[in-house]
């Protein structure tokens, strides 16, 4: 403390300033640990459950993966349902999380994943590059992105959804959000708003939970993400409301590096097998499946749109 | 080359050129103040001054942002978007300003303000007139760099919603995945600006000295 603070007057300063860190970093663990229904979420029954590949071909990113020991990915570590990390544990719970330990543990026959939070700016850069070996994380399948990266999937097919403030009863269909001001995090959501409600105004927010505050505090009339995260937020928080509203749809698929297409397959193989062995289902029960009532879906079949 | 994005690109740009002029006069009101706080002679101003300098210097930008944008409206204000995000970058680099403004003021001779004081000047015009027009001449560069600094720092615009050029770059690569192009014509916007800045500050300090 002495080295740090040179006289007692800025150490008092320091403290001053404290509870204005402890209100930001609040929101952080209510967020994960103190969110009941985020918490219960945990895949390591379905990555248990997942194969470990027989003889693999050798291709420069398998044989680089091997070498290093884990899988290092470029995703999201704060996308509830997806990727989500709990900031006690340092787990990674969630869909996509899942299916990225479900890759590490059919490749090196353990779920080792280094995860590279880089937002959706990066990701066709640093495939290229090879700082990563994949991008895993609501990465929506696009032609445009095909030129750049391998697509193997889609692993999941996901749907928007519009969340409102409990007592607004405007937004009935999808036009009413013309003209309005919408809050959508970067990446998937925002690509499917602009495309299907292009008279919306968009408003970008990177955190979830701002844009749970933004619709609160009537900054914004609605939040449109997948359903899956909104669900989640309606259920915990009595003063936000799903609609009824659904569209567009968002192939999300694992990208792999452009000049590597051996290692696409071996990643179609994967989703293959976890599709046909119950390991798909079963990872969908235990992190989409906690926030989304109904029964589970069929998975997508792989190649199935443009670009992959 | 940008197709149908090149108009939301300059939309971003000027959203930057906005932002950014609209927070450093801000910034430099409150810095010139709390300035003017941190010399008067009055003991709780002083304090105030140098407390809010020691907070808001030392916390992250995007945390006070974040703090107008999410925490006013809870406690009853909900200011328009574009207004918080101004109102955190210009009291975050007004804090800069202030110490940039003391440290002109040291470089004034000591002798000057009590030759001022003992031909009977008040505070009011010992500060108008013999302290802030030699320190404000003393202070064109750094001032110049906090402008920088601003443009720079509206960038975190992109992270709270600001339809301004970073933010408009990311939705441009998003949708056309081209990470290098875009970001290459994001840097070249701030560039210009920047440019631009530092020319202005040449011509400015060329003037002043000559007024010397």
């Amino acid at each position: 403390m002495s080295t740090r603070y040179p006289n007692r007057r800025s150490a008092l300063f320091a403290l001053g300033a404290l509870p204005l860190l402890a209100s930001c970093s609040g929101s952080e663990t209510e967020r994960t640990a103190g969110n009941p229904r985020y918490a219960t979420i945990d895949q390591s029954g379905a990555i248990a459950h997942g194969p470990v590949a027989g003889r693999l071909p050798r291709t420069p990113t398998i044989d680089e993966i091997r070498q290093r020991g884990y899988l290092r990915q470029s995703g999201s570590l704060t996308n509830p349902g997806f990727a989500l990390e709990n900031v006690k544990t340092g787990a990674v719970t969630g869909f996509d999380a899942g299916i990225a330990q479900l890759l590490a543990k059919y490749l090196l026959g353990k779920p080792e994943v280094d995860t590279v939070t880089g937002g959706s700016d990066t990701r066709e850069a640093m495939l290229g590059n090879h700082s990563v070996d994949v991008a895993i994380g609501t990465y929506t399948i696009k032609e445009n992105r095909a030129r750049l990266v391998n697509f193997a999937g889609p692993y999941y097919v996901a749907h928007s959804g519009v969340l409102v403030a409990a007592d607004n009863r405007d937004i009935r269909r999808l036009s009413d959000l013309d003209g309005r001001r919408v809050a959508v995090q970067p990446g998937a959501a925002e690509e499917s708003l602009r495309k299907e409600v292009p008279h919306a105004i968009p408003v970008l927010f990177e955190q979830s939970s701002q844009n749970a505050s933004a619709v609160r505090q009537g900054r914004v009339v609605a939040w449109s993400a997948n359903t899956a995260l909104l669900l989640g937020k309606s259920v915990i928080d009595k003063e936000l409301r799903m609609t009824d509203i659904a569209f567009g749809s968002s192939p999300f698929g694992i990208g792999t590096p452009k000049d590597d297409p051996a290692f696409k397959s071996v990643v179609v193989e994967f989703l293959h097998r976890i599709m046909a062995d119950g390991t798909w289902r079963k990872l969908w029960e235990c992190t989409v499946g906690v926030l989304t009532p109904g029964p589970v879906p069929h998975p997508p079949r792989v190649g199935s749109v443009p670009g992959s | 080359m940008f197709g149908s994005y090149g108009e939301d690109l300059l939309a971003g740009f000027g959203e930057t050129v906005l932002v950014t002029v609209t927070a450093f006069p801000i910034a430099f009101v409150i810095g010139i103040v709390l300035a003017v706080f941190r010399i008067s002679p009055v003991r709780p101003l002083r304090i105030a001054g140098r407390l809010y300098v020691d907070v808001v210097r030392n916390s992250p930008l995007l945390l006070i942002v974040v703090l107008l944008i999410f925490g006013l409206p809870d406690a009853g204000l909900l200011l328009p978007l574009f207004w918080c995000f101004v109102l955190g970058l210009g009291g975050y680099f007004g804090a800069y300003v202030c110490e940039t403004v003391c440290s002109g003021i040291r470089i004034v001779d000591r002798g000057q303000i009590e030759a001022a004081r003992a031909i009977g000047l008040p505070f009011r015009r010992v500060l108008t007139d013999v302290l802030l027009p030699q320190a404000l001449r003393a202070m064109v560069q750094p001032l110049g760099t906090i402008l920088i600094n601003t443009a720079l720092g509206s960038a975190l615009g992109a992270a709270v919603g600001i339809s301004e050029l970073t933010l408009e770059t990311r939705s441009f690569n998003l949708d056309t995945a081209q990470p290098v192009l875009a970001f290459l014509t994001a840097a070249c916007g701030y560039l210009a600006i920047n440019l631009l800045v530092s020319l202005g500050v040449r011509l400015l300090e060329r003037k002043a000295r000559v007024l010397r």
